[in-house]
């Protein structure tokens, strides 16, 4: 079987080991190697919506597991149901301890499937991901399958999961005709299985995967191991225990072909040292710092492998966000959010009959206690006789993280002086709410449009160095702000956060959407936006930044159904003052 | 399987030196080590554990009673004492992982629900604070962690007592751990009561020479490879460790801190406006643990110059003004304060 799937490699000459034109055949060799390499690959990343191509991929990869089917984890799991614990029903029922394994402990060597793996829990992902650090102990871990269904960029799984597994496939850009059963069966992964335990990688390649990974913006030092095991895992599935060119070039396409996960400015900071010597593009000079030219020249081609991948992958980026559905919404800020086992207790409710969730033992007691002496006197048992109807569930409520976020106009002659006050107001924000854990971000509109400067974020780190130099002057197309808060606050309020936004601006726009310099049509379409949003009932808060209290700025606020505040002198304590308050009175 | 051995971890010197310090002076109050993802935080606190000796414990009690040390016994070894004497044992010490979701009830323990259930009798069930009681309690991605959570650890790490008063239950146990915190601050920031209850910070930044970054992956693809075969070529390595830090235990009561050298730390502490006492105490004992941890009786300001980094960096005032970072602003003051 292995033969036939010959031309899936040797098809590509050597100098351009990649094969982007056959996305299907990336996926089905992915997912050999998670099969072959298991937890030293930790799973895969598959980019993909629900539909026939992603059901078939998880089909076909059924094969590699014929005995051990996959395991699903909802969305909605709970931590007993996670990690295992005592089964309360069956316990009650036999009348002795009666114990469920998790599911994590259920999927020893076997593949955990996430669905819509970037609404990812934190604490899913942080107990998936020390279970992974274990790595193999008296069992293996679980093989992490993340089916990634994020609409843009923004929306990830969670980093700590993205950092440990090792592979990313993107079939989203695949139709149902382009898939076909693949080519190997259990068979050919257990034959490869010896091999990959023997197999044997050149140094060469370590070097050349660490210097790609970096060139390429992954800090992190697993990114090179996991290379190193899915080149092994290649070769070995090609009957081999060297690893070729070829394996190398798709273990590259395969580990470093997305866009590196945690802040895009990895790139442009301290920790990506000594990049020059791995050029991206020309590799003219051979006067090299250190290592030889035959290393440099290996790393180029790796390079290379992977950024095919990635440049597939910009085009289907585009294609996404285009088909960003639009979905109703609806949200007050800072509202209650029922939570099965996190934030401070709430009031007890009954358990509902498949429920899960934590078990209030005092309140199950009490609500037993009435009957005791009837029970007892039916079933002559000692001890508290409790029925599963007595059972109640505690109950949590956890506030709702808000998200404020400043939408800053950065036109004209007070540009620099209002970002910078806005710069202090996120600084002050921040520093004053880590117990609130609130998230802000920044997005400054002039010139031609309105741009995010700084993504949600709670590092101060990360605002100090979005938020460095800021530009400033030009028109102020405040139309375009306006739909760019709109699109974050939509964008937050799925991740389960309340947003609210913060305008600081005189009001007066003069920019319309398509780039036209007409102040009658900008405000036109400023007031249609800000009745929108009003509609929706996004909560906001105008600061009114003109010299003097200015009609405009009254009216767009009212407009938008935010709380009005004159503020000539802006300074950041004052507006994070402000707007602590208004949050406060939420 | 055996773990990957401390002293195969290339570079990052400073969370070896730190996990040390640590593990020779449990009152240092923990060590946290904030940076970049794929460092090798989690390898190394994994491999400082394997390599400690073991503890000598009672046999079967869940807290881990020391037993040469009757008033220090729990409950259940003082009841089970009269009795039968209690058997010793020797176990490696624990390092016991705080999973970010982890609930109120796991981490300090709850009622025993199985017994509640079937004998009708509230007992306790130890949580994980019990679980790590003489060991590590190690907390991933501890900037993300929940505030009531981080209010427990912080009451429990700074008395080393664990109370129990909730659910009809009222339970103490001696809860002493060295708390080992990793994050990274791109994610969050600490809140500043947490960061300064750790002992020690280090900032764990990724290998800087392409040399460095190599042979990290060339070490783990060799023990992904044979585990056995590179953990035996390293034990020797992580033998001498470990008696170094057997010696340095031993003989850390013995260590000299003079006058002279507690003016310094205090000049030091003074020049970096680091807030309380906490940071001065951290110095002086940080200090002392690295040069017991040398063979040296006496702390010279050399030790000073090392600790200091790691004792004082986590706690200088916020400066909006300065974007210089904590390492480089500590290495200036040192410069002036202690010159070489």
């Amino acid at each position: 079987m292995a033969q036939d799937l010959a031309p899936l490699t040797r098809d590509a000459p050597a100098k351009t080991p990649t094969d982007v034109s056959a996305p299907w055949a990336l996926a089905e060799l992915a997912a050999a190697i998670v099969a072959i390499a298991g937890a030293s690959i930790g799973g895969v990343r598959v980019i993909a919506r629900n539909g026939p191509v992603r059901s078939a991929w998880l089909e076909e990869l059924n094969r590699a597991f014929p005995e051990t089917p996959p395991i699903a984890v909802p969305l909605s799991v709970d931590r007993d149901r996670l990690v295992g614990g005592l089964s309360v029903d069956a316990t009650l029922r036999a009348g002795k301890p009666v114990y469920e394994t998790g599911l994590i402990a259920a999927a020893e060597g076997r593949a955990l499937v996430l669905r819509m793996a970037e609404r990812t829990e934190d604490w899913v992902a942080a107990t998936l991901a020390a279970r992974l650090d274990e790595g193999t102990t008296a069992k293996p871990p679980p093989i992490v399958i993340l089916l990634d269904e994020g609409a843009d960029t923004d929306e990830a799984p969670p980093n700590i999961l993205l950092e440990r597994v090792g592979l990313t496939i993107d079939l989203s850009t695949l139709s149902h005709r382009d898939i076909a059963p693949f080519r190997w069966t259990g068979k050919d992964i257990a034959a490869a299985k010896p091999l990959f335990e023997d197999s044997d990688i050149a140094p060469e390649w370590l070097t050349a995967f660490t210097q790609a990974a970096l060139a390429l913006g992954y800090t992190s030092l697993r990114k090179p191991i996991f290379c190193a095991a899915a080149a092994r895992a290649v070769a070995a599935f090609h009957g081999r225990k060297d690893v070729c060119e070829t394996d190398a070039a798709l273990a590259c396409q395969l580990v470093l072909g997305g866009v590196p996960n945690g802040a895009p400015e990895t790139s442009n900071t301290d920790p990506a040292p000594d990049v020059s010597e791995t050029p991206q593009s020309d590799g003219d000079d051979g006067s090299r710092s250190d290592g030889d030219s035959a290393v440099d020249d290996l790393t180029e081609r790796m390079i290379a492998a992977a950024l095919a991948a990635r440049l597939q992958d910009a085009f289907e980026t585009t294609g996404r966000a285009a088909q960003r559905r639009r979905g109703g919404i609806s949200g007050k800020s800072g509202q209650i959010m029922r939570a099965d086992d996190k934030g401070a207790p709430a009031r007890p409710r009954p358990r509902r009959a498949r429920g899960h969730g934590r078990l209030d033992l005092i309140q199950t007691l009490r609500k037993a206690a009435p009957w005791q002496p009837l029970r007892k006197a039916e079933t002559r048992q000692t001890g508290p006789a409790i029925r599963p109807s007595d059972l109640q569930i505690k109950q949590f409520k956890r506030r709702s993280q808000s998200s404020v976020i400043f939408i800053v106009d950065a036109s004209g002659s007070a540009a620099m002086h209002r970002l910078g006050e806005a710069k202090g107001a996120v600084e002050h924000l921040l520093s004053d709410c880590y117990a609130r854990r609130d998230m802000v971000s920044v997005i400054a509109f002039r010139g031609e449009a309105a741009d995010l400067l700084l993504p949600p974020t709670r590092s101060l780190v990360r605002v100090q160095r979005s938020l460095g130099n800021l530009p400033g002057g030009g028109a102020t197309p405040l139309a375009d702000a306006i739909l760019a808060g709109h699109r974050l606050a939509r964008a937050e309020m799925t991740r389960g956060r309340a947003p609210f936004l913060v305008f600081l601006s005189d009001g007066r726009g003069n920019l319309t959407r398509d780039g036209k310099n007409n102040r009658d049509r900008a405000k036109e379409e400023t007031a249609h936006l800000a009745k929108q949003l009003r509609a929706e009932g996004w909560p906001s808060l105008f600061l009114d930044t003109s010299r003097r209290p200015n009609p405009a700025a009254r009216h767009l606020s009212d407009l938008l159904g935010a709380r009005y505040k004159f503020l000539p002198h802006v300074s950041g304590q004052h507006v994070s003052t402000l707007v602590r308050d208004e949050i406060g009175r939420r | 399987m055996p773990v990957f051995p401390f002293s195969a971890i290339v570079g990052q010197d400073g969370l070896k030196t730190a996990l040390l310090i640590a593990a020779i002076e449990p009152l240092i109050g923990g060590v946290l080590a904030f940076g970049d993802r794929g460092t090798g935080k989690t390898t190394a606190i994994r491999a400082l554990a394997a390599l400690l000796p073991p503890i000598d414990t009672v046999a079967d009690c869940p807290y881990r009673c020391a037993p040469p040390n009757p008033a220090g016994l729990c409950e259940l070894c003082r009841g089970a004492r009269k009795t039968d004497p209690l058997t010793a044992t020797k176990e490696a010490p624990p390092v016991i992982n705080l999973p970010l979701g982890a609930t109120e009830d796991r981490v300090i323990g709850s009622v025993d629900l199985e017994r509640a259930l079937i004998d009708g009798k509230m007992t306790f069930e130890p949580g994980l604070l019990a679980a790590a009681h003489r060991g590590f309690l190690y907390v991933d991605e501890v900037n993300l962690l929940d505030d009531h959570l981080v209010d427990i650890l912080l009451d429990v790490a700074a008395s080393g007592i664990n109370r129990v008063e909730r659910e009809g239950l009222s339970i103490t146990h001696p809860s002493d751990f060295v708390l080992i915190g990793s994050g990274n601050p791109e994610e969050g920031e600490l809140r500043p009561q947490l960061l300064d209850r750790f002992g020690l910070s280090v900032d764990v930044r990724t290998p800087k020479s392409v040399a460095d970054r190599v042979e990290v992956i060339r070490r783990r693809d060799a023990f992904e490879r044979d585990r056995e075969g590179f953990a035996k070529s390293w034990r020797r390595k992580d033998l001498a460790v470990r008696r170094k830090v057997e010696q340095a235990k031993a003989a850390l009561p013995d260590v000299i801190l003079d006058d002279e050298t507690l003016g310094q730390a205090a000049a030091l502490c003074l020049e970096l406006g680091s807030d309380g006492l906490r940071g001065e105490l951290a110095l002086m004992r940080a200090a002392r643990a690295l040069a017991a941890l040398d063979g040296k009786e006496t702390v010279t300001a050399a030790h000073l110059r090392r600790a200091a980094p790691f004792a004082l960096g986590h706690r200088l005032r916020k400066d909006p003004l300065d974007e210089s970072d904590a390492t480089s602003r500590v290495a200036r003051v040192v410069e002036e304060i202690l010159p070489l």
